[in-house]
């Protein structure tokens, strides 16, 4: 029996202060295969993962690998055992080598010497094996977060593992590099490694998977061959209940001009954008990482200098050079990176909740009214967290996203802007965040979407505008909607100026 | 549950710390561990606890400092020293601290002679032994709070008294010099250099400072960076420190240089051991002793006599000032000519 | 055990720590838990408490300052030398008149204030390290205090004394003043936009600035606050000694108040600072100091065990308040 899967977990329990993250979870996996992982975020997925590989100690339950009991006190353990982890954040040494990262904590050596001569023929022999194409000795931090993702695999795959863990690795890829990705999955299949995959996207996973597990609220609930389910099937489990439309869209009356954004540039990433947004619409952008677009709204928002063009909001030219402008011409902006610049980690859910909003609270400070206020938001998108005094880090990312939303709201903005608002986050929590957003349209906000899901985009805006290295491709109205389309203007340069800007339609 | 136990465990463990330093402290000098045993830590119980505040810990204070602490032992005194690393206002901590002991009597070099009234005002009922710094405002002296220590006035004046007749030997009546001041503003640095200049008027030889006034703050490594780039560039007939380490110093850049030391007069204060054997070698040539020694006892045995209600020179053969509040312990001119005697004072 | 009990326990263990050596200290001397005695602690702690209050929010905002003792130094000087008696041979000005008390510590608060401000713009503009910019301050304000005067600022007025060795009931006016910044400080950290932002600043500062806060205002402003306090302890220093020498005046009262701010729970990773927790860490270094003293224990081993206890603190913050990884 044991023969049959490399690995069994049984059992396992893990709890934190609070809150209990693993119920008597189970997993199986068999030798090459790919074994993918479901579940909201908060279901236990990353935490099973990182009991695997010794990240964290599981309270009870039994980890069998290659048909003997394991238990890692460290990655670095596991790792020399032959399970490799990619993590969804990413930790290079950005000041280092592409070489110097992979072989990190293991350089080769010649007598006390580092041997870089070996280390980077060792990579470049490894980089043909895989098929990628880098350089070994350019610095990490001149890598695209995607080139840095296969830094990280082709660095798991060093070690001669058998079990390669990755948890959400395409999210911040784009299509040619999810195929480069699945590529190497493949050879590492063939070489009878077991990948056990973990992401929210249904269409790669029944691409790529052989065997899918579901877990809810950290306990187990299913584990059947991907050939035997469907998309709706897994989505049922995995919420527990059924979801029945992924991009809730509203018909709303759209209303007059709000923003008007004119030959916005900003250095070398925003060239002469162009567009208009009404009361009651969502916009949506679309184009490739890279685009421009988070820079774009960057440079509204005043985070990034204006180095040309004009924007106007309800027709007044506007001069925004910092955020606290942007929050006085009601403009709010949900950023792409929650962790970098979005949530206070180690703060109070209630905290983060009115950190946008404390001017509002008079002095001294209205503490109960920060609650009341915490508490509506909390209900209202119905933001799971066990008090309002946890720490945010402690919730799970969509949670985290929602918080930030109300942040946003609490503040009552007529522009709101929301950047890879569901980057990372379960479809039950992804679905809600389309609804939240939907309502808000209806309510006569103007609602900005940045995504670089395709499907998502299309599903909630009303027009869509395509960017390219900082230029604005193409404009294309809801009706005229095609991801072919989109695909077209978003990977070509020369602008059709027919569709640019919808002048007085 | 491991978490807490980690706690604990860290707990225990700082309770174990703190408990061994005690035991070190009370172990350590066996002056005090007969007083702390029966937690009688004031003075009626056959051994008397007294505390020494010491500025700073410098080689004389030091060797003041450990003077003091034998002549305790001898006299029975169960004598606690602390440092009050240059922070008046940690001294007057101590001053408090040992009058909440109950203490009867405290022995403070200070910080800031500046601040005798404020020391006085925190010991409340203690007697006040100052010692090597005399209080810049001298009328907080009586006879509950006294003075030991050396004249400054005098240490100087020998400097100048040596170097007037080394200049007149050779037929000058006019010398150039360069002068390592100590801390200024302090009052042993002002008395010192004044009292050298007063040393070189009275025996009718003129001295003119050949640089900007130096204040290498009693320091050697100040002293020594100080003096280096002037020693090719200044024209000097002489090196005048205000205490020894300074001047050995200079005489250490000046070696570095490929300068020899003893072809210019270079003279100092204190004869501390180093000083003493510079003297020795030729290098320094004229020092002289401030008894660290004999400041160190001579507190103790004030403060022994203001608690007994005697004079405070009873006993030895030291002299008073007319008051009878102040204890001068003599500074002493020491050149190779008299420089052994002082190994074993 | 409950989580409750274990998170009661690593939220006060800190309490429970000064507790512990409380009991200690007053079995080993008697003399220890006497009125007296806790006063002479109190006071001799208030300065070094009072700057704590003051670097704690500039630790809280990951930054650090270095120049309070030299801060307190120069405003020591400068105030001071405004009490000065005229007909005073050593007066430090030749010449100009005696102000008042509060004059001369209204114009030392000031200087301390404008000091702040330099050091706060040129942290929240230039980016480089406050631990640099501040170092940097610290030569530069030692060596104004000692150009402004290079021996001992004293004979200063009694009124200029008052706030650092008069006392009210039987209370020095130096542990009320550090009562009354205590509850300033918590004030503000708490009831206050201003200490709400700081936490903000803290725990992240792009994501701060992101929600509208105005990081370098708010940084400038936690320099000022941080000088101000410095100014203070400088008044209160040259108050309680009756001089203030620029030379030494101060000297390493920074690190007392890091560690006494460290001690207390603030977090040099930022974010992270309670008024509660910033006064035991002081009365923490306080009851080590006083009692160790009154038992006779060697200098030497009073600053090795306030190291042990200085790392130990952060040991213990980091486990709590670094996400687990």
């Amino acid at each position: 029996m044991s023969e049959k899967y490399i690995l069994e977990m049984q059992g396992i329990v893990k709890e934190f202060p609070g809150v209990k993250a693993l119920n008597g979870v189970q997993l199986k996996v068999r030798p090459g295969t790919v074994h993918t992982l479901m579940g909201e975020n908060g279901a236990g997925k990353s935490t099973l993962m990182k009991c695997l590989i010794g990240m964290y100690a599981a309270n009870a339950g039994t980890i069998t690998y290659k048909g003997r009991a394991v238990k890692y006190k460290s990655t670095e353990e596991a790792l020399n055992d032959g399970i490799s982890m990619i993590h969804q954040e990413l930790s290079p040494v950005l000041e280092r080598s592409v070489s110097e990262n992979v072989w990190l904590g293991r350089e080769p050596k010649k007598g006390i010497f580092i041997d870089y001569k070996k280390m980077r023929q060792d990579c470049l022999e490894l980089f043909g094996k895989m098929g990628v194409d880098l350089n070994p000795d350019e610095k990490m931090k001149n890598l695209t977060v995607a080139k840095m993702q296969m830094v990280e695999i082709v660095k798991a795959i060093s070690y001669n593992s058998s079990i390669v863990i990755m948890d959400e690795p395409t999210s911040a890829l784009t299509d040619s590099e999810v195929e480069d990705l699945f590529r190497i999955i493949a050879e590492l299949k063939a070489k009878d490694v077991a990948v056990i995959y973990i992401s929210h996207k249904m269409d790669e996973i029944f691409r790529i998977s052989d065997d899918i597990s579901i877990f809810r609220d950290g306990t187990y609930i299913s584990t059947d061959q991907a050939c035997n389910l469907t998309q709706d099937e897994v989505i049922k489990r995995m919420v527990g209940r059924e979801i029945t439309e992924m991009f809730p869209k509203q018909e709303c009356g759209i209303g007059e001009v709000i923003l008007k954004v004119d030959k916005l540039s900003s250095g070398k990433a925003v060239k002469e954008v162009s567009f208009e947004l009404h009361k009651g619409e969502i916009l949506g952008f679309a184009g490739l990482v890279g685009a421009g677009r988070t820079e774009t709204m960057e440079t509204i928002f005043g985070m990034r200098p204006k180095t040309g063009g004009a924007v106007y909001i309800n027709g007044k030219e506007v001069n925004i050079k910092s955020p606290q402008d942007a929050a006085a011409n009601k403009i709010a902006l949900l950023t792409e990176d929650r962790r970098g610049n979005g949530i206070l980690g180690i703060l109070s859910v209630k905290f983060n909740t009115v950190v946008a909003n404390l001017k509002t609270y008079g002095f001294p400070v209205d503490s109960k009214k920060m609650a009341a206020d915490t508490q509506e938001y909390i209900d209202r998108l119905s933001i799971k967290t066990p008090s309002m005094d946890a720490q945010i880090q402690d919730l799970s990312g969509g949670n985290q996203q929602k918080v930030l939303l109300g942040r946003w709201l609490l503040t009552d903005p007529d522009i709101l802007i929301v950047d890879e608002p569901t980057r990372g986050i379960d479809v039950g929590a992804k679905a809600e965040i389309h609804r939240i957003i939907s309502d808000l349209a209806k309510a006569g906000k103007a609602i900005i979407v940045v995504s670089s899901e395709l499907p998502e985009v299309m599903g909630v805006s009303d027009r869509v505008v395509i960017m390219h290295e900082g230029r604005v491709t193409g404009v294309l109205d809801r009706c005229n909607l095609s991801q072919e389309l989109i695909m077209k203007y978003a990977t070509k340069e020369e602008v059709e100026s027919k569709s640019m800007v919808r002048e007085g339609e | 549950m491991k978490k807490m136990r980690k706690m604990l465990a860290g707990l225990s463990a700082m309770v174990m710390v703190v408990g061994l330093l005690t035991a070190c402290g009370g172990g350590g000098s066996d002056t005090d561990s007969g007083s702390k045993s029966d937690g009688d830590s004031g003075s009626n119980g056959g051994s008397t606890k007294l505390t020494l505040i010491m500025s700073q810990r410098d080689e004389w204070l030091g060797e003041m400092e450990e003077a003091a602490v034998k002549e305790a032992k001898e006299m029975g005194i169960n004598l606690n020293t602390v440092d009050a690393q240059s922070d008046t206002s940690k001294m007057l901590q101590f001053i408090e601290s040992a009058k909440n002991d109950g203490q009867k009597a405290v022995i403070i070099n200070m910080v800031d002679p500046e601040t005798a009234e404020q020391c006085v005002e925190a010991a409340g009922d203690m007697y006040v032994v100052f010692v090597n710094r005399y209080p810049s405002d001298d009328s907080v002296l009586n006879e509950k709070v006294v003075y030991v220590g050396s004249d400054e006035n005098t240490s100087g004046y020998f400097q100048g008294e040596w170097l007037a007749e080394h200049f007149k030997a050779e037929g000058k009546s006019e010398f150039s010099y360069i002068l390592l001041n100590g801390i200024l503003g302090q009052t042993s640095t002002t008395l010192r250099t004044e009292s050298l200049l007063k040393g070189l008027e009275d025996n009718g030889v003129k001295g003119v400072e050949a640089t900007a006034p130096l204040a290498a703050e009693y320091q050697r490594e100040n002293a020594q960076d100080m003096i280096a780039p002037l020693l090719k560039t200044t024209q000097y007939d002489a090196i005048i420190s205000n205490n020894d380490s300074m001047a050995l110093g200079a005489i250490e850049a000046m070696i570095d240089q490929g300068i020899d030391p003893t072809t210019v007069p270079i003279v100092g204060i204190d004869a501390s051991l180093d000083g003493r054997q510079a003297v020795k070698d030729g290098t320094l040539d004229m020092t002289v002793f401030q008894d660290p020694k004999g400041q160190g006892r001579g507190a103790l045995i004030a403060a022994k006599n203001l608690i007994n209600g005697n004079a405070i020179n009873d006993g030895t053969d030291w002299e008073l000032d007319e008051t009878g509040n102040i204890l001068w312990i003599p500074f002493e001119p020491v050149t190779i000519d008299n420089v052994d005697e002082y190994d074993n004072r | 055990m409950s989580i409750q009990r274990k998170k009661f326990l690593s939220d006060n263990m800190i309490w429970l720590v000064l507790i512990a050596l409380v009991i200690i200290m007053s079995i080993a001397n008697r003399n220890f838990a006497t009125v007296s005695n806790l006063t002479t602690l109190l006071t001799g702690e208030a300065i070094k408490g009072i700057m704590a209050f003051g670097v704690a929010f500039a630790i809280l905002t990951k930054g650090i300052d270095l120049s309070l003792g030299a801060v307190a130094a120069l405003v020591g000087a400068v105030s001071g030398a405004l009490v000065q008696p005229t007909d005073f041979a050593m007066r430090t000005l030749s010449s100009g008149v005696r102000l008042p008390a509060p004059a001369a510590i209204l114009i030392g608060l000031l200087l301390g204030a404008a000091i702040g401000g330099c050091i706060g713009a040129i942290i929240a503009y230039t980016e480089i390290p406050a631990f640099i910019a501040t170092l940097g301050a610290q030569l530069i304000c030692r060596a104004a205090a000692k150009m402004f005067s290079n021996r001992p600022v004293s004979k200063l007025s009694d009124d200029y004394r008052f706030l650092g060795s008069g006392r009210v009931l039987g209370i020095p006016m130096i542990v009320i003043v550090f009562i009354i910044i205590a509850v300033i400080s918590w004030f503000i950290l708490v009831h206050t936009r201003f200490g709400k932002s700081l936490y903000a600043i803290g725990a992240n500062s792009q994501a701060a600035r992101v929600a509208g806060i105005n990081v370098n205002a708010n940084l400038i402003k936690v320099y000022v606050w941080c000088s101000l306090m410095a100014a203070l302890g400088g008044v209160l220093l040259a108050g309680r000694s009756g001089s203030s020498d620029p030379s030494t005046s101060g000297l390493n009262y920074e690190l007392d108040a890091i560690a006494a701010a460290t001690v207390g729970g603030t977090s040099h990773t930022g974010g992270v600072c309670s008024v509660t927790g910033v006064i035991a860490g002081i009365l923490i270094l306080g009851v080590i100091n006083n009692g160790l003293v009154l038992m006779g224990v060697d200098d030497n081993m009073t600053n090795i065990l306030k190291g042990i206890i200085i790392i130990g603190s952060v040991v213990l913050d980091m486990r709590k308040n670094i996400k687990k990884v």
